[in-house]
């Protein structure tokens, strides 16, 4: 390998230690998300999104100049598994821990984003229900909230 | 055309009946407050009007004006749409919960933090090393004796540790099989709440089609849907079965002797349990576990069971579950008769000709069940499979570490003069080759170097000093692995690694410091996992109480209630002296004149 690869190596194997270290970051936010939406501390939304919208301009960042370097040591639009199978026993070595830790923070960030957008749902969901009740309309029996529905469905004829 | 003389009364009647109608089930409510499980009731209403056919006595500029109120049903007041989010926060839930307990099994055998474990028996061994190794002391009894002693120490540990993760292994078990503790291991639990599911199901139906809401039982068919979801994934669907007047407008008529129609009700829905899994390509796959009232018996649910029914308590890693639900067809998705059987294999017994392949499973973080499975399948290592690091992911690394420092003792001691074989196996399945195969379960102390025929290694081939077998195990207990630094003639006048990397590798570690890398890759899991519980738990707390604020009982709002239908149940009485007293001027008072 000649220097101009050694180094991009380098740099690959940093932008991936970068990239677990955002993900991570990202992750922590989107705990700390569904933790307020969970307590209703609603006013703690705005600012965890505003420092999540940084770290994804950071993230998006980063994976432009992983993709450059991607393409520079010939690992063009493959996967992690196929760059392991393609990098060299040395590359290897330094690659496979380094990929494992970021396929474990990209499990954790996901699984984080999976539990806040629920909540988040949940409550976007009461809101439709109170605006519901406001306006007189209703929500049907699988929960689906109908805002033209006529206010007074609950009219109806019976025989007698 | 004149009014019927008592018609007022009739809707002055039935506005007393519904407030106390309404007030009853205030009362049950504020009853039940506390009662586990427990849903707000509420009556449902409707206006009682005139419908078909009208009177041909009826003049056309009259007013109709309806005769009341007419009670519907006593409802439960539910979303169903939190029911759903909630069942799917307990799955995820139930999963890190019991991925917790296990993880901090294996931190009550590997965290060492606060107690004198294997790391410290690997520095007390270097410390014996660095008093022994001046030549006066090399042939000492005494120095000797006290480092076969710290060996032993070190082997006992290590046996122990492994001891100890066959238990937790066991545990982890019992939790899913039951067999050796007091308590129902999930499996039966399953089984039990599938077959009330299915018992219950044909109770409401059959409640429900003679008129009777059985909201109780309702209830207790949702607690039991609530715990089966933190077991395993489920969806549950109501539905409308066949109608069974053939009219297939899901509404039951009344009939009077004559054939006419004297009441209706609506038709009751029946209730589905499906169990989402995914396939060995990955798919999302159903089986359904519990469908409505149909057959008899036990037709409608489904069960869990151990592939091998003796069960795995002697080799838990091997356990294999079959889920039997019911058949249906895959294109038209109708039932069928007879039952399907799901087998949750584990991933090398369904490897032929591709080791490691994952079968049929739960998607990640789904349920208490899958928790278990990865726990005792997955070893964080083996293709496929590397995805969580399970028991055998720990007992291997202790292995790696037994067997590598077997190896490296063994090694050097027996290019020293004098030097033999100290670290043996102690079952070996070759006993003229005791070295082999050595694992943290039978690492022990050769029987020669007890018994003093076997001594510590003395000068060796490049080092004509008596300590140098010595110096070299001292160097072996700082060096980290791979370490290329020992070199060995291959014959040809070649120096050459000892130890290649491919032989002892221990992620650049020393002996000592890599039970501190397993502690550390454990804590570091347990963090990570403790973190998604709280985050878990406190969303289905979230979850939890938003469906308390639908479906649980409020004391404030059953109070104010209960006012506001006391002041109804006054008006519709007021009403009826009110009407008495008109009924009274038109009797008494009108057209009195002359009499």
């Amino acid at each position: 390998m000649n220097q101009t690869m050694q180094e991009s190596f380098e740099e690959f194997a940093a932008v991936i230690r970068d990239l677990t270290a955002v993900v991570s970051d990202i992750g922590k936010v989107e705990d700390a998300k569904a933790r307020a939406a969970s307590e209703k501390h609603h006013q703690l939304l705005d600012g965890y999104i505003q420092r999540e919208q940084a770290q994804i301009l950071r993230l998006r960042g980063l994976e432009q100049h992983r993709t450059r370097l991607a393409e520079t040591l010939g690992w063009n639009s493959l996967n992690f598994r196929q760059i392991l199978e393609a990098a060299s026993p040395e590359q290897k070595e330094v690659l496979k821990p380094l990929f494992v830790q970021l396929e474990e923070q990209l499990n954790q960030m996901q699984q984080a984003r999976k539990s806040s957008e629920q909540i988040i749902q949940v409550r976007l969901h009461e809101l439709q229900v109170a605006i519901a009740k406001q306006e007189g309309s209703s929500y049907d029996n699988v929960g689906n909230v109908n805002l033209n529905a006529p206010p007074h469905n609950k009219m109806k004829d019976t025989y007698i | 055309m004149v009014r019927a003389t008592f018609a007022g009364f009739t809707t002055a009647i039935s506005a007393l009946q519904a407030n106390q109608k309404r007030l009853d089930i205030s009362g049950q409510n504020l009853s039940n407050m506390n009662t586990p499980g427990y849903t707000r009731q509420a009556l449902q209403v409707s206006s009682v009007n005139y419908t078909n056919p009208i009177s041909h006595y009826m003049n056309g500029t009259e007013v109709a004006v309806g005769f009341g109120v007419h009670m519907d049903k006593v409802t439960q007041i539910r979303d169903p749409y939190l029911d759903v989010q909630y069942r799917n926060q307990m799955d995820k839930s139930g999963y890190t919960d019991a991925m917790q307990s296990a993880l901090d099994r294996l931190s009550d055998i590997f965290d060492e933090s606060h107690i004198n474990g294997i790391h410290q028996a690997f520095l007390n061994i270097r410390s014996t090393l660095e008093n022994q190794h001046d030549p006066s002391k090399v042939n000492d009894a005494i120095f000797e004796s006290e480092l076969r002693s710290r060996m032993q120490t070190l082997a006992n540990l290590l046996n122990d540790a492994s001891n100890q993760l066959d238990a937790a292994e066991k545990i982890e078990y019992s939790k899913l099989d039951g067999r050796g503790t007091n308590e129902q291991g999930s499996v039966d639990q399953i089984n039990e709440i599938l077959r009330q599911i299915g018992s219950l199901n044909r109770q409401i139906k059959q409640n429900q089609i003679f008129g009777q809401q059985s909201l109780e039982l309702m209830d207790e068919r949702n607690v039991l849907l609530d715990e089966l979801s933190s077991y395993i994934p489920i969806e549950v669907t109501y539905y409308k079965d066949i109608d069974y007047d053939g009219n297939d407008d899901g509404i039951i008529y009344d009939y009077d002797s004559h054939g006419s129609i004297i009441g209706k009700r609506d038709w009751p829905d029946d209730l589905r349990v499906e169990m989402v899994y995914q396939d060995a390509n990955g798919a999302t796959q159903k089986l359904t576990l519990v469908e409505g009232t149909i057959g008899s018996e036990d037709d409608n649910y489904g069960k869990v069971s151990f592939k091998d029914e003796k069960g795995y308590l002697n080799d838990p890693t091997k356990t294999s579950l079959t889920f039997t639900g019911l058949t249906r067809d895959p294109a038209t998705g109708e039932l069928k008769p007879g039952k399907t059987a799901v087998e949750f294999d584990t991933p090398n017994s369904n490897a032929v000709g591709d080791p490691g392949k994952v079968g049929n499973h739960f998607a990640d973080n789904s349920g208490s069940i899958q928790a278990s499975l990865d726990m005792l399948w997955k070893d964080g290592m083996s293709a496929g499979i590397e995805d969580k690091r399970g028991y055998e992911y720990y007992r291997k690394e202790l292995d790696t570490l037994a067997s590598s420092f077997a190896k490296v003792v063994n090694t050097i001691n027996q290019l020293g003069e004098g030097g033999g074989i100290l670290l043996v196996n102690k079952n070996p399945a070759d006993p003229t080759k005791p070295d082999e195969g050595i694992t943290a379960a039978n690492i022990g102390i050769s029987v020669d170097w007890q018994g003093g025929t076997t001594h510590i290694g003395t000068s060796t081939d490049r080092n004509p000093d008596m300590n140098a077998t010595l110096l070299n195990l001292l160097e072996a207990m700082d060096a980290t692995y791979p370490y290329d630094k020992f070199l060995i003639d291959d014959g040809t006048g070649n120096n050459v690694p000892l130890f290649p990397a491919g032989d002892v590798n221990l992620k650049d570690n020393s002996f000592a410091d890599y039970m501190n890398h397993i502690s550390t890759i454990l804590a570091n899991d347990s963090f990570r996992n403790t973190e998604a519980l709280k985050t878990n738990v406190t969303v289905l707390n979230g979850i939890q109480n938003s469906r308390d604020s639908v479906s649980g009982v409020s004391l404030d709002e059953e109070a104010s209630n209960m006012m506001m239908y006391m002041s109804a149940y006054n008006a519709a009485s007021r009403l009826m002296t009110t009407l008495d007293q008109a009924l009274d001027v038109l009797i008494n008072s009108t057209g009195v004149v002359g009499r």
